[in-house]
């Protein structure tokens, strides 16, 4: 370590009464050589890769990668290659310097999905950092979904299991409900060789009975598994065979075990050790058959799967931050994102355990609400922690600290002769970037201005960058960046926690309260709960019980009514019925009037008049019209044969007679 | 006779059949499982579709004589059955033989006959026999008979009632023709071929009507496991608790499925029945002892779609679903 750093932090530490700084006098003297080796590791593609699509702002990496180099050995070639990922395929790549905040990252790393690529997405689980009742709420879901995982695989191997203590199986015989528990435990098995085996045990057993319904469920399921037939209770083996028209190399043999199982089945010969001696040879062949589709199916899929690009996540990217934490971890640094909120962190009663957080950095898309400034702030001033902000939104309490505009060449850094966290001089490089200024001493410069200040603030201290570019895997390829961060910040971590923040760290919740809170389901979930207390008080607890359903219900009659009389008016039946009522009124008006009737209409008109006592002319005019009518002569409109038919009716009212 | 001997006899009725009747196999096959199973069959289909022509066939192949009815609104039960008629000569009553004394009876639209007259054949088709004046006459063996009615005119016709639909064991739809087979049946017709002579098409006999009952009477032979039976019931049940029909299939209607499933098995030289049999059969079989409801029938529902349901919802024995 060197002596003004040591001497700084040690009259820090005495001075401010800091316990975390003790251990400043034993800061070693950074090792010149070489930093930890992380991108040796093929998950960082861009090292190993010549094929690496780089984004537009990663090239500005190229013109500081060394040739050659053996920490990142196709970094130079990838950016040779010049080659540039669509942005369709990885929403990952927008630039974290224009990612607005109302952007929903939807992958650590604002953005989106991986990028494409050769390299296998490495299988890695990493537990949320979530709050204690939610990581014991995790844990008892996962042990609790492996329990679950491992007893049903435990009752599904059951049957299988040859087990001599074991009873055997009911004979079927004639017994109805024995027969329909039978089929029920036949259609639970869809494994083909656990059926096989299965009917091979029964065969053992004698019960050729049972042996052959399995084997005939063993060829079924087979042919349903490679979507030769469909599989259905109500179809029958000739419904299986019709499946199998058209696909000579299984319509013939599968026939023909099937008349042979059916002979088996419903013949009145009981099976016989040569009977299904005969099917399981023919099952079987069948079923051999078809395993080589099956292969080549897998076979298909895995060319395709080896053709197919794969992806890179976003934080092994040259843009990402993954590298940094792996390199915390060869340094035995606890590191990790932060993933829940930054306000508890000034509340958190000190102590000296790794998980507790000593060094933030901030990186460029973290920003932070006012009530988590402030927590940041008590625990930057009380608790002695660093923080780093790098190229991120500043706290208010920050006062005159800025970004400025202009932008810097491509001269590297260098460290400050003020600064606080190295004596030595490595040689750190990053893209063109922005300077900072405000109160403050000077931490890094750049082109004679300041990339990097220092704060003191209570018992810690807060340092800006200019950017985050630091901070990125790319940065680990170039110079001695990774050999700097790597001192920085195992010094700043002082034997506890760095946590990198990015826009996911407001993404995650302290408990699950705070997590259906922060996505706006607490009133679904009360409505839920509400309905699951009406079901409860109208059924009462077997409310779950299943039920047979109900059946629907008919129709009423009245809309089958409206639904005949749309039909009869789309089909202009109006004249229809104005002829079928005209030529049924006029035969009851005769059937009334059978004297009047024989002088014709003039005379029912005269009887019917003197009967209504209405005018003869207006009856003799209606009468006239419902002949018309009756014979089809007229071809009025539908209002005028309703409003005939209407007037019959009347009429008919009139002369007492029954509508 | 065994199955296998029942099977072949039957494939070289189909052969006859085929070499006159073009695209009409399923009708076909119905009609022998019909005689086989000593039922009857009701064709609904449009005129010129060769249902006379299909018992004309039969009744040469199968070395039977045959009668045809033409059913009009003013026939009347005697004019079916026969009559006594006074004969002067011998001075007493002589029975006059009907129509109905044959073995292959066509009652061609059967539909525009009235109630009255269709029920004339009543007797005739559930007992083979026939009474008039209180003396019973038996019908000659085999007595098969085939009517047909018209899909389409609904005028001037006379609905069949439930009790004369039920006598029935199967009822068919026969359809037109594929357009290969109407291209050959146009080259047979240019080719000289006349129905109304069909000695010239050199047609054989291939069984004799005493062959016929004996075929009838291998049936007895044919096995119905205990699971058939159990599908048998379960069809039907499902026939009168299904949603959309109103009366469902009687008893007859299972033991119609159940003869007409063992007839064809025994066609197919089985000497046992597979679902595949009941299922195939029990549209032809269920489809006129279904009445739907009104509603349902409103809905389209027709008794084929509902009959379909039922099959696709009873489980076949042995399924490994």
């Amino acid at each position: 370590m060197s002596l003004p750093l040591a001497l700084v932090a040690a009259s820090l530490g005495v001075m401010l009464g800091n316990p975390y700084y003790d251990d400043y006098d034993e800061f070693d003297e950074p090792d010149p050589v070489e930093a930890p080796a992380v991108l040796d590791d093929d998950a960082y593609g861009f090292c190993h890769d010549p094929e690496y699509p780089l984004l537009f702002e990663e090239r500005d990496w190229c013109a500081l990668v060394e040739e050659g180099s053996e920490r990142c050995p196709a970094f130079a070639e990838v950016c040779a290659g010049d080659r540039e990922a669509s942005l369709a395929g990885t929403p990952g790549r927008l630039s974290k310097r224009t990612a607005s905040k109302s952007e929903t990252p939807t992958e650590r790393g604002r953005g989106g999905g991986p990028r494409r690529s050769e390299q296998p997405e490495p299988a890695e689980i990493e537990v949320p950092a979530l709050g204690g009742i939610g990581q014991i709420l995790f844990w008892i879901i996962i042990i609790g979904a492996v329990i679950a995982l491992i007893a049903a695989i435990a009752s599904n191997r059951g049957p299988s299991r040859p087990d001599e203590d074991d009873e055997l199986p009911p004979d079927p015989g004639d017994d109805p409900d024995v027969r329909r528990a039978e089929a029920a435990r036949l259609s639970m098995e869809t494994d083909v060789s656990r059926l096989l085996a299965m009917a091979r045990d029964a065969a053992a057993r004698q019960e050729f009975t049972l042996a052959v319904d399995l084997g005939h469920a063993a060829l079924l399921r087979r042919l349903d598994h490679e979507d030769l037939i469909r599989l259905h209770r109500g179809r029958t083996n000739g419904d299986y065979v019709r499946d199998l028209r058209g696909k000579t190399e299984f319509f013939g043999p599968v026939r023909d075990a099937l008349r042979s199982i059916d002979r088996a089945q419903f013949s009145d010969e009981a099976p016989t050790r040569g009977t299904f001696d005969g099917i399981l040879s023919r099952v079987e062949s069948i079923v051999r058959k078809a395993g080589p589709l099956i292969i080549l199916l897998g076979i298909f899929g895995l060319a395709c799967d080896s053709i197919a690009p794969k992806e890179y996540p976003w934080r092994y990217s040259p843009s990402g931050n993954q590298g940094i934490i792996d390199l915390l971890e060869e340094l035995d640094v606890t590191a990790g994102y932060r993933g829940t909120s930054l306000e508890p962190l000034g509340d958190e009663e000190p102590d000296f355990s790794v998980d507790r957080v000593r060094a933030l950095v901030m990186l460029a898309d973290a920003d932070a609400s006012a009530e988590e400034w402030e927590g940041i702030e008590r625990w930057v001033s009380d608790h002695g922690g660093t923080l780093i902000i790098a190229g991120g939104a500043l706290p208010p309490w920050l006062a005159g600290v800025r970004y400025d505009d202009q932008f810097s060449s491509k001269d590297p850094i260098t460290v400050s002769e003020n600064a606080t966290v190295h004596a030595w001089v490595p040689q750190l490089s990053v893209p063109p970037s922005r300077f900072v200024s405000g109160p403050g001493w000077t931490e890094l410069e750049r082109d004679g201005r300041r990339y990097g200040i220092g704060v003191s603030r209570g018992m810690g201290r807060v340092y800006v960058l200019a950017d985050d570019s630091l901070f990125t895997n790319a940065s680990l390829a170039v110079g001695d960046n990774g050999l700097f961060l790597g001192q920085w910040l195992e010094s700043a971590a002082n034997g506890g926690r760095v946590e990198l923040v990015d826009a996911w760290a407001q993404a995650g919740a302290d408990d699950p309260l705070e997590s259906v809170s922060n996505s706006h389901l607490t009133p679904a979930i009360l409505q839920l709960m509400a309905l699951i207390l009406v079901l409860y008080l109208w059924r009462g607890r077997h409310f779950g019980k299943p039920r047979d359903p109900t059946p629907p219900s008919r129709q009423s009659f009245v809309l089958h009514a409206r639904a005949m009389g749309q039909q009869y008016g789309r089909a202009r039946a109006s004249h229809h019925a104005a002829k079928a009522y005209s030529l049924w009124v006029l035969d009851r008006l005769r059937d009334q009037f059978p004297l009047a009737a024989r002088n014709g209409l003039s005379g029912i008109a005269a009887a019917l008049s003197r009967r209504s006592g209405r005018d003869e002319t207006d009856v003799m005019r209606l009468l006239v019209e419902a002949h018309s009518a009756m014979s089809g002569a007229t071809d009025g409109s539908p209002e005028e044969e309703l409003k005939l038919i209407r007037d019959l009716g009347r009429l008919l009212r009139e002369s007492r007679g029954n509508v | 006779m065994t199955p296998v001997q029942l099977h072949e006899t039957v494939e070289q009725i189909r052969t006859q059949v085929r070499r006159v009747l073009l695209g009409q196999e399923e009708v076909v096959d119905h009609a022998l499982v019909a005689i086989l199973a000593r039922g009857h069959v009701l064709i609904e289909g449009v005129p010129g579709l060769g249902k006379t022509l299909l018992v004309r066939v039969l009744a040469s192949v199968l070395g039977c004589n045959h009668k045809r009815i033409q059913f009009t609104p003013d026939l009347m039960p005697s004019d079916v059955t026969g009559g006594n008629v006074f004969n002067q000569r011998l001075g007493a009553f002589e029975f006059i033989e009907g129509p109905v004394f044959t073995q292959l009876l066509l009652a061609d639209e059967i539909n525009r006959a009235p109630a009255k007259t269709q029920s004339a054949l009543l007797e005739a088709m559930q007992e083979g026999s026939v009474t008039a004046d209180g003396q019973t006459r038996s019908l000659p063996r085999p007595f098969f008979v085939m009517a047909t009615q018209n899909p389409i005119e609904s005028q001037g016709t006379y609905p069949l009632p439930e009790a004369q639909l039920d006598r029935f064991l199967l009822k068919i739809g026969v359809g037109h023709p594929e357009r290969d087979v109407e291209k050959q049946i146009l080259r047979n017709h240019l080719s000289g071929f006349n129905p109304a002579a069909l000695e010239n098409a050199g047609l054989e006999r291939v069984v004799t009507d005493t062959q016929i009952v004996e075929m009838q009477d291998a049936l007895g032979e044919v096995n119905l496991s205990e699971d058939m039976l159990e599908y048998v019931t379960d069809i039907v049940t499902r026939s009168r608790a299904h949603r959309s029909v109103l009366l469902g299939a009687s008893p007859r209607g299972s033991i119609a499925l159940v003869t007409a499933a063992r007839a064809k098995a025994a066609i197919e030289g089985r000497e046992f029945v597979i679902p595949d049999d009941v299922k195939s059969l029990a549209p032809a079989v269920l489809r006129h002892r279904i009445i739907l409801q009104p509603d349902a029938e409103f809905e389209g529902m027709s008794p084929d779609t509902c009959i379909e349901e039922i099959l696709s919802e009873a489980r076949v024995p042995k399924s490994a679903a």
